[in-house]
């Protein structure tokens, strides 16, 4: 445990086997054991098919592991139901993707809104929060807006907002600059820094050491063939 | 409430989303179910019309059969059919179809001597009760441009022009029972048609219980073997039989678009295109539910379908009793070309809408939720992963 640090999400040999009923299984997360401290900035760092997607996504609660145990704020999410896991999900993480995953067609407050709409929030209060999250990126003025009319950063920041709308304990953030220029990837960085500066926990997927040697990074795992063998801590 | 509220607008705007391909899915999904409609519409209208006419049909018509041709039947069967048990009244009936080479359409002559043969209202005027008077339908009327105060020109047996005196015309319900009628006096009609003395085209039978009808029947043809009793049943059933027959055939007809239909379900039910999978996959990385998602999914499908299926339905409604079946009555109808045009009554009962409803709605959006179920139960990761 980093000292000072209360632990907040942790994994015990966790695996992931995708295809595990067919002749050629894949084994992306191989028996894993690591943990994510309570307002922390880590990043998980590896070569393409390193196995920092498969883990992002097990501790995001995306997907189950194959084996082992994943414990998030004390509770073992690995035994959830269905239900549970989403609960989690909508309400504990807030999540980038690597290709954004915006609706092209829809607005941007529209988008921004998309994980409020199964909570039982009224339609006002949604789009408070919505205005709240786009205003801290400067994109109140852009929302009604359609999302194919912005530029690359704008919509990196869109997707930023909707990760933020339900006031995530955690963001997590897979490739965040892959598509991103110098500038745009400065300007990420900025907005994670800030985002930390909230005491919230972000725990990046990356192989862009503009990430990993950003001192806003904590702790950098270093994935080879699903396994961890290498940490820094700064 | 609210959530279900939200996820349904999230819903509509999804689909309006993508509006140029769910106008072009409704187009062709209300067309399908538009001719589905027609077709069942039509035969229960048709039935319906065929009912109303037998309403006060006799409980018993005995025709004469020469050589398995109708023939007219002596008036004298009548006193020894009289004399069975639980025989009412019995009475030689004139009546026969006339092709009107002016208009091309086939009309109906009917004889009486009291009142109507069947439970027919007047629009205006009276029934004929004097030599050369008639009382005419609307198509008739129409097709002739002929009415109340005017006349009638018939060509007689004998090739001779006759003129009558039109003083009624009718109404009814039911405007295919009245829309080709001409009614005359019986003795104006024997002259027209030049039926011998001392016959008619048939007998009609009561019977004072309705359980006794097939036995009368069997009694009047062990009497008269050269007769064929027809019960009113009997005609209902051979009208149920044609109509079906006919909406059979044209649903065999359609079978190639119903098909197409079928395989376009069948598309949908077996899987959705990557970009739906990972729609799927970021709404559930974004805390939607399975639950959440089946919900999307099923406002999606039943906004497209309930909209078809009315925009189908109306559009049936519209064909069959605005525009008299335009489309499809030559098929249902059969000899339609020589009938006079006729609108049907409006009617439709809850049967019909379910009916319609289970055949067009339920497949739709079972085929619309079905596949997103897979995608759904599955983890977001390995969704979007594809």
């Amino acid at each position: 445990m980093t000292a000072g640090h209360e632990r907040f999400i942790a994994t015990d040999g966790v695996s992931k086997t995708y295809n595990p009923r067919r002749a050629d299984p894949v084994r992306a997360v191989d028996t894993v054991t690591m943990h994510v401290d309570r307002g922390e900035v880590l990043v998980l760092e590896g070569p393409s098919g390193s196995g920092k997607t498969s883990l992002l996504s097990l501790i995001g609660c995306m997907s189950r592991p194959t084996a082992g145990r994943i414990v998030v704020d004390g509770r073992d999410v690995a035994k959830l139901a269905e239900s549970e896991l989403t609960m989690e999900r909508r309400q504990r993480f807030g999540f980038i993707f690597q290709q954004f995953h915006l609706v092209a067609d829809l607005p941007v407050i529209e988008n921004v809104l998309v994980p409020l709409y199964p909570t039982e929030l009224s339609l006002r209060e949604m789009r408070r929060r919505a205005h709240a999250a786009l205003g801290r990126f400067a994109l109140d003025a852009k929302a009604s807006r359609k999302v194919r009319t912005l530029s690359g950063g704008e919509q990196q920041r869109v997707a930023i907002a909707r990760a933020l709308v339900n006031d995530p304990q955690v963001v997590v953030a897979d490739e965040p600059t892959a598509h991103l220029d110098r500038r745009l990837a400065e300007e990420l960085l900025a907005i994670l820094e800030d985002i930390h500066r909230d005491g919230r926990t972000v725990v990046i997927a990356t192989h862009d050491p503009r990430i990993f040697d950003h001192p806003i990074v904590d702790r950098v795992l270093e994935m080879r063939d699903g396994r961890i063998v290498g940490e820094r801590r700064r | 409430m609210r959530r279900h509220l939200k996820i349904l607008e999230f819903a509509l705007s999804a689909l309006w989303r993508r509006r140029f391909k769910n106008l072009a899915i409704v187009v062709v999904y209300g067309f399908t179910i538009a001719v589905l409609a027609s077709i069942l519409l039509m035969t229960d209208a048709m039935r319906g019309e065929a009912e109303q006419i037998l309403i006060g049909a006799p409980d018993l018509v005995v025709q004469r059969v020469a050589a398995g041709r109708h023939d007219l039947i002596p008036v004298d069967y009548a006193e020894e059919i009289r004399g069975l048990p639980g025989v009412g009244e019995v009475s030689p009936r004139y009546w026969g179809y006339y092709f009107d080479a002016f208009t091309e359409s086939n009309f109906t002559f009917v004889g009486i001597d009291d009142g109507p043969p069947y439970e027919l209202e007047l629009l205006e005027g009276r029934l004929p009760s004097a030599p050369s008077e008639c009382a005419v339908g609307e198509g008739v009327a129409r097709a002739r441009s002929t009415g109340v105060g005017h006349e009638l020109t018939l060509i007689s047996h004998d090739g001779l022009g006759v003129i009558f005196d039109v003083v009624g015309e009718f109404q009814a319900s039911s405007s295919i029972l009245t829309n080709d009628l001409v009614v005359f006096r019986n003795a104006d009609l024997v002259e027209l048609f030049g039926i011998p003395e001392g016959r008619a085209v048939d007998l009609s039978v009561e019977v004072f219980n309705d359980g006794e009808v097939s036995t009368v029947a069997a009694k009047v043809k062990r009497i008269f073997p050269d007769t064929r009793p027809i019960t009113r049943s009997e005609i209902l059933r051979t009208y149920d039989a044609v109509f079906s027959w006919r909406s059979g055939m044209l649903l065999t007809v359609f079978a190639a678009a119903l098909a197409a239909f079928c395989i376009l379900a069948w598309d949908k039910a077996t899987g959705i295109s990557a970009e739906e999978r990972r729609e799927i996959g970021v709404l559930k990385a974004l805390g939607w539910s399975t639950r959440d998602v089946l919900e999307l999914k099923f406002w999606e499908g039943a906004a497209i379908s309930l909209t078809s299926f009315l925009l189908g339905l109306i559009a049936a409604l519209v064909h069959i009793f605005l525009l008299g079946a335009s489309l499809l009555a030559p098929v249902i109808q059969g000899w339609s070309v020589l009938f006079p045009e006729f609108r049907f009554t409006p009617s439709i009962t809850v049967y019909q809408l379910f009916v319609l409803g289970f055949l067009t709605v339920v497949p739709y959006v079972a085929s619309t939720v079905a596949p997103s179920w897979k995608a759904a139960v599955t983890d977001p990761e390995e969704v979007m992963r594809g």
